[in-house]
């Protein structure tokens, strides 16, 4: 497949997308601004609320307009750059889903995987559809428990805001997920149609041109790779786990759509010996951070049943705007966020099981030249559990804090971190810090009733 | 569980002194109904039989594990270090063996350091000049046959393993002897055994063949003993489900159970804990009533503190309106009131569920605590971490300083420690010193992660709040004692 299948992305207009997603009811969210997404539990339907906000301001009071018609289930959320709504994707009950037009409503419960763009003024929700106005993916009966198995996808957006790629969206959550390969598809925000899947990962690289990257094997979408994760097989399973073992597996990372940049770059490995699978790729406005994971799988005996595979973290490159490759080695790094300037935020370690989990290890900094630096407020190392500490959480909260999302507020220069806390007694919490360093880190307060199911974004 | 308000406590309110030995003047033994008085015995602070401290001695000591040699050389050892008044550290010497993180006890003539070793043996360290003793506890008590279905039981020592001096000095304790048997779960810990030394003579006890759960040595030469079965530190308030295979499994656990238990205090007129008990209270109990065990001494100017949690066995209850297996036995745990053997040597309980261990205390009789929520503990419910004071009502209030409560994660970060040891610091200890808080740390993890061995630091804690925390030592696997 050559990008020509790939809608191109258009130049949009504002009030284009005013007019699809809600008339007047849109509000696009200045650049920089935190967003908040709340969802009050619900069976079927999650009532959705987006709503922005400066990191200067306290967040009290603050409240967007709800959203209707988003199903439950939702599990990711991506801010367009600039102003613009945000794209989600998840899955939800078939009856709360548009039927699909080849099977039409079906009775038994289903999961079926969803996307699309939510306003952030608030309004109705503008579902994506296959090219032929078709819901996207395939269904799954949930008595499978295909809701809770099924991988979470990701989205990335083009750097103008008229596209986003749906990653690892819709696959069948029955099959192994160590085995699919990466898959794409490509949204176009001004006709909310979708490409259909195309079989390796494709993101826009900034300055045109896209960054490909074709794998046998994949992580897990969602899944920390520090984890091990085990493959409970039967004695079949088994015998297709040994072949699959003894099988030569290849992460490629070429550049396509930019004439006179033929960079390429390779590795590959045998499973049992360590092989590379490919993991979530990052762009950032200074190019495309490509990563791998190194999966290995125990040397196999005919007695052998459950067969464990364990990840680490393997290479990984960064795709530069020019189209030029720089090779990393191991990059045992997470990544929580861009600056304005390109360089990609990392929290935890650079080793390879990095077993007392990111908490107390500084948050850094890459630039496209694979240089990392810790980030500092004034001349201190900013860590969660320094931040978490200062902005005045309890010890419990401090000691587990991770850092899941990290920007900087464009108005007034804050980093802004967005906090999950391992024993789940803490919801989610933000803590803002100037980068020079002039006052400690301090909370942003939420409506106590709204912070239970809320997801921040930070553009 | 909804947390009971606590009152707070100013700084002002702390006062800090060096600690004293437990004082006794009379004793009250209580046994049964019967109420027996005893002689006043003379207060060791005071009489001649105190050593007197040297005034350059050291205020503190620490153990360090350290790997010595290569390749097939390299072996575990154990770095004694002493800090002097003015902080200056000084190494006295090695101990071979290690592999666990004992805790040292500084002798009150702060000249020799005694702490367990691997294999059971107390070491004897001379801090000047560094003279190594090896104390051999003889007859370690054997597992009944009764009770050792498999050669894997067997007498060992615990992480955190404990010694302590008898005000004299003459005699040392070491309570961290314990007996594990394997089941199916891996081990179970069955008892504990304290085991008391005389340094002069080397003759170790286990003061006979009912050999005490704990010994806790007295002024004036005698011995709070402590008999029954042993409470796990982390004891709360809770119901479990044993799952047994077979009813012949069912009545055997049953009828184990239904001996009688006996959890008693006594008080020994002997260094030793050999001899003729005074008994202050006992409890015989079977599980129809529920056994109780009690829990590590701990020693403070207000007395002997001793935690104490009852468990029962009985028929399991419906959960949830589903019906359990007839051969399944419900397993309660309750947390009770602790005992307290005053200085007087008079017993009484506390008019409060105590689910924490103290970890320190205060001239004034209070007790520090790592946690003002200082009640049982519900499930997997953990206390939010913060050190705070224990009063003789069992009321707790945090510590303040600067307004702010000293949390070990917070007191980890102002002092400079690692933040990777901040995400994992805990409170282990804390002394009085001048008008500052001398505080151990360890990293010990988190998030059910558990990091062997902890990093330990030790670090002064101006009360007064004028000026930051600061590290008085940091290393790996250290553990600490301040006199």
């Amino acid at each position: 497949m050559t990008s020509a299948e790939v809608p191109a992305r258009r130049s949009l207009l504002a009030p284009a997308i005013a007019v699809l997603l809600g008339g007047a009811v849109v509000a696009p969210a200045a650049s920089g601004d935190v967003l908040r997404i709340t969802s009050a539990p619900g069976q079927d339907a999650a009532d959705v609320t987006v709503a922005t906000f400066p990191a200067s301001a306290r967040a009290d009071g603050i409240a967007g307009r709800p959203v209707t018609g988003l199903p439950a289930w939702i599990t990711t959320y991506e801010a367009a750059p600039g102003d613009g709504a945000v794209a989600y994707a998840g899955s939800g009950m078939a009856s709360v889903a548009p039927p699909d037009p080849a099977t039409g409503p079906v009775d038994d419960p289903l999961s079926r995987p969803l996307a699309g763009l939510l306003p952030v003024g608030g309004g109705p929700v503008v579902p994506f559809s296959g090219l032929s106005g078709g819901v996207l993916g395939r269904a799954f009966r949930s008595g499978t428990n295909a809701a809770n198995e099924q991988p979470d996808p990701w989205i990335t957006w083009s750097p103008d805001g008229t596209s986003v790629v749906l990653h690892a969206f819709g696959r069948d959550p029955r099959r192994d997920p160590w085995f699919a390969a990466p898959d794409a598809r490509r949204c176009d925000v001004a006709t909310a149609r979708c490409t259909a899947p195309v079989a390796r990962d494709v993101v826009d690289l900034p300055g045109g041109g896209t960054v490909e990257t074709e794998a046998g094997l994949s992580v897990p979408i969602g899944a920390r790779r520090t984890f091990d994760r085990d493959v409970d097989t039967g004695p079949p399973a088994a015998r297709r786990f040994r072949a699959r073992a003894e099988r030569r597996y290849a992460v490629t990372v070429r550049v396509a759509g930019r004439p006179g940049v033929p960079a390429t770059w390779r590795t590959s490995g045998v499973l049992r010996d360590g092989s590379p699978a490919f993991d979530r790729a990052i762009p950032s406005a200074a190019g495309v951070l490509v990563r791998t994971s190194r999966v290995r799988a125990p040397k196999q005996t005919p007695r052998t049943r459950g067969l464990g595979v364990s990840a680490d973290a393997g290479k990984a490159v960064v795709v530069r705007r020019d189209g030029t490759i720089r090779p990393l080695g191991r990059f045992g790094y997470e990544v929580v966020g861009t600056l304005p300037d390109g360089r990609w935020m990392l929290t935890g370690g650079p080793g390879r099981r990095f077993e007392r989990g990111p908490t107390g290890q500084p948050l850094r900094t890459l630039d496209a030249d694979g240089r990392i630096a810790p980030l500092t407020s004034g001349a201190r190392v900013v860590s969660p559990v320094w931040a978490a500490s200062l902005a005045g959480l309890p010890d419990s909260a401090a000691r587990t804090a991770e850092v899941e999302r990290a920007g900087i507020d464009a108005a007034s220069g804050l980093l802004v971190l967005v906090m999950r806390f391992q024993d789940g007694g803490e919801p989610g919490r933000v803590v803002v810090l100037p980068a020079d360093g002039s006052s400690p880190p301090r909370l942003l307060r939420d409506p106590p009733a709204r912070r239970t199911s809320a997801d921040y974004l930070v553009r | 569980m909804r947390a009971r308000p606590v009152p707070k406590v100013r700084v002002s309110q702390i006062v800090p002194s060096s600690p004293s030995p437990v004082r006794s003047s009379a004793l009250v033994v209580l046994l049964g109904t019967a109420t027996l008085a005893v002689a006043p015995t003379v207060s060791p602070a005071a009489g001649p039989d105190v050593p007197r401290a040297r005034a350059d001695a050291p205020v503190a000591v620490a153990l360090v594990p350290e790997f010595r040699g290569r390749g097939k050389a390299r072996r575990l050892v154990t770095r004694v270090d002493a800090f002097s008044s003015d902080g200056t550290r000084r190494r006295v010497r090695t101990v071979p063996g290690g592999g666990f993180v004992p805790q040292p006890s500084v002798s009150p003539d702060r000249r020799r350091v005694a702490f367990a070793l691997a294999d059971g043996r107390i070491a004897v360290v001379v801090l000047r000049g560094g003279a190594l003793r090896r104390l051999r506890p003889p007859g370690l008590p054997r597992p009944r046959p009764a009770d050792a279905p498999s050669d894997r039981s067997r007498w060992t020592v615990v992480d955190g393993a404990s010694t302590s001096w008898s005000p004299d000095g003459r005699v040392v304790v070491a309570h961290a002897l314990v007996r594990r048997e394997p089941d199916r779960w891996g081990s179970t810990l069955v008892e504990t055994r304290s085991v008391a030394c005389v340094v002069a003579s080397g003759r170790c006890t286990t003061a006979g063949a009912g050999a005490p759960a704990d010994l806790v040595p007295l002024a004036g030469g005698r011995t709070l003993r402590l008999d029954g079965p042993s409470a796990d530190d982390d004891d709360r308030d809770g119901r479990s489900t044993l799952q047994l295979d077979t009813a012949r499994e069912r009545r055997t656990v049953l009828a184990d159970g239904r001996r009688a238990v006996r959890a008693a205090a006594s008080v020994v007129a002997s260094s030793t804990g050999e001899g003729r008990r005074r008994v202050l209270r006992a409890l015989v109990s079977t599980t129809r009533d529920g056994a109780v065990a009690l829990g590590a001494p701990v020693a403070g100017p207000a007395g002997v503190l001793i935690r104490r949690s009852s468990t029962r066995l009985g028929p399991p209850r419906p959960q949830d309106g589903f019906p359990t297996d007839r051969r399944d036995l419900e397993i309660r745990s309750r947390v009770l009131a602790p005992w307290i053997v005053s200085a007087a040597g008079r017993l009484r309980t506390l008019p409060a569920r105590l689910g924490i261990s103290p970890i320190g205390s205060l001239a004034d009789g209070r007790w520090l605590v790592p946690t003002a929520q200082v009640g049982p503990r519900e499930g997997l419910d953990t206390p939010e971490p913060g050190l705070a004071t224990l009063d003789r009502r069992g009321r707790a209030a945090p510590v303040l300083v600067g307004g702010r409560p000293v949390t070990p994660v917070r007191l980890a970060l102002d002092a400079g420690l690692p933040d990777t040891f901040a995400a994992g610091a805990n409170l282990v200890a804390a002394w009085p010193a001048g008008g500052d808080l001398l505080v151990e740390l360890r990293d010990t993890g988190y998030g059910g992660g558990f990091f062997f061995p902890g990093d330990g630091a030790l670090v002064r804690l101006p009360l007064d709040g004028t000026t930051p925390p600061r590290i008085v030592d940091h290393r790996g696997g250290a553990s600490y004692d301040v006199r």
